[in-house]
């Protein structure tokens, strides 16, 4: 092997090893242990999530799929922070406890067969209990009369709200809305829409109306009102029923906001034991 | 012959999009090693303050100004002393502006009263002046740096002139007449349009009336006019602060027009 080949060998092996050595800045997580609490501590999230994907996947593999989706949580990357929970066990999560944390967001995104699953056991941690309650809450378990004394009030009257609304039947506003319109929306409180829907197939009946008695059924005057009110009457039949399925959807939407924002452990709280 | 150098051209693209994140991941490493640095270094606030000044222009060049500011922010420039303390202000008051903060980058900017300017702090100094509407300062201001550079200024005095705002009450005023706040505004066209609409809805409605169509005469007539006239007012308020927001960025154009060619 002459000299020439041996200097460009040494070059390559350099070119390799600048990029490496640069990233080799970290070496594991358990050492970095003080600069991601440092980072933590002066809410460097983004950085914090650099610095934890230079680890490369070793013995902590758990520990760092465990803190990437804390950091995750933190930044509102809900779908990663859930993905990187599943990917690590189970008993990790809760060595470390982050049990709490990986259950919120289980919770947030109605994952709650997961949920019951993991919760089979008794949990060790009281606040874990307020997860079974939560769950309960949002399958509507309780009665409104025997909630939980812990509750807050907000939740209190939201899950009032929720629990009324599930009651409501579709049949029956669609029903009242065929007799008076409106009157379907009314049944289930919304009142700024049902007068809306009252008004505007009020103008249109009595336009029609005063078309039909004045002009005949055959002039283009009844056909113009008559249709539009038509168009209007059928709507608000539709709008009745459709719009009951999506107030219990969005009651139950925000009773599980809520549940995560005024009732269960701060997901945004650090858990770390290490 | 085509497909090939269309190959080599995406190959060229991928490269040039992996360079780019290779950047900004040197980039962010070099942010981590700061913080890593400034962590170790805590307790010497003279090393502390070097290094926070370096986090802040890497996060710049990322173009992550409120990185950046939020980095400087974690420095307490009344206890620097001399230029170390002008070049915190100036940062802040840089990133400041960059995000839009006008308030808090005039704040920065007055804290710099006993720094000696150079060029980028003069042009920073008059455009923060520019954005917070204090026009009489600028002018000064860019007159006293104007003449300490021999720049022509006749041509600013002339132009640079606060423009007469539209009273926006006296036009309210006079739109309780149909169409005529949109007229005399400015906006014939659309003054024009709006009486037009509102003068065929009440004609429709009286002949309705007449007719004996009174539920057709009050729905179909009636309400869509009094809806039209409503919409002229609030139409007409709407595009006098449009006009007055039009002629006031008209001024910071000029501004900053000769900003531009002071420093050029």
């Amino acid at each position: 092997m002459n000299h020439t080949c041996i200097k460009r060998f040494y070059g390559f092996i350099f070119c390799i090893l600048i990029p490496t050595n640069g990233f080799s800045q970290f070496d594991s997580i358990r050492k970095e242990g003080t600069f991601l609490q440092h980072l933590r501590i002066q809410k460097l999230y983004n950085e914090r999530l650099f610095v934890l994907n230079q680890f490369p996947e070793g013995n902590d593999t758990d520990l760092l799929l465990i803190e990437k989706a804390w950091t995750y949580t933190i930044l509102a990357r809900y779908d990663s922070a859930l993905s990187g929970y599943r990917r690590a066990s189970v008993d990790s999560i809760r060595f470390y406890g982050f049990t709490a944390n990986y259950y919120s967001l289980l919770f947030r995104f109605s994952k709650f067969k997961r949920l019951d699953s993991l919760m089979t056991n008794p949990p060790d941690d009281e606040s874990l209990m307020k997860f079974r309650t939560a769950v309960d809450l949002v399958n509507l378990t309780y009665d409104i009369r025997s909630l939980p004394q812990q509750l807050p009030e907000r939740v209190k009257s939201q899950y009032e709200k929720y629990w009324r609304i599930e009651k409501k039947s579709g049949a029956l506003a669609t029903f009242y809305s065929l007799v008076i319109p409106g009157s379907g929306k009314l049944y289930y409180h919304q009142k700024h829409q049902a007068l809306n829907m009252f008004l505007a197939n009020l103008a249109l009946g009595l336009q029609a109306y005063e078309s039909y008695n004045k002009a005949g059924p055959q002039s283009a005057r009844f056909i113009i009102f008559g249709g539009l009110f038509s168009v209007f009457y059928i709507s608000n039949l539709y709008g009745t029923a459709v719009g009951l399925k999506k107030a219990k959807r969005d009651n139950k939407k925000q009773l599980q906001y809520e549940l995560v924002n005024g009732f269960l452990p701060d997901a945004g709280m650090y858990p770390g034991r290490y | 012959m085509n497909w090939l150098m269309g190959f080599f051209l995406m190959q060229a693209c991928i490269l040039g999009a992996t360079e780019a994140v290779a950047f900004q991941d040197s980039l962010m490493l070099k942010v981590v090693l700061l913080e890593k640095e400034i962590m170790e270094n805590q307790h010497s606030e003279e090393r502390k303050v070097q290094l926070v000044l370096k986090k802040a222009d890497t996060y710049k060049r990322m173009n992550r100004p409120y990185d950046a500011l939020a980095t400087l922010s974690r420095l307490q420039p009344d206890s620097l002393s001399g230029s170390v303390k002008c070049t915190v202000h100036y940062n802040k008051a840089l990133h400041a502006f960059m995000v839009g903060l006008h308030s808090t980058s005039l704040q920065e900017v007055w804290s710099m009263d006993q720094c000696s300017m150079q060029a980028p702090q003069e042009m920073l100094f008059l455009m923060v002046l520019l954005e917070n509407d204090r026009w009489d300062d600028f002018k000064s201001s860019f007159l006293t740096y104007a003449r300490s550079r021999h720049f022509d200024t006749t041509s600013f005095v002339k132009e640079f002139r606060f423009p007469e705002l539209m009273d926006v009450d006296r036009y309210r005023k006079k739109s309780v007449w149909p169409g005529a706040g949109l007229i005399s505004s400015g906006h014939t066209g659309k003054g024009i349009v709006n009486i037009s609409l509102q003068l065929a809805f009440a004609g429709f409605a009286v002949s309705q009336f007449y007719t004996g169509y009174y539920f057709t005469g009050f729905f179909s007539g009636v309400q869509p006019a009094r809806r039209f006239y409503k919409g002229g007012r609030a139409l007409t308020q709407t595009l006098v602060h449009e006009e007055n927001h039009e002629r006031i960025d008209d001024l910071k154009a000029k501004g900053y027009k000769y900003i531009s060619q002071l420093y050029q």
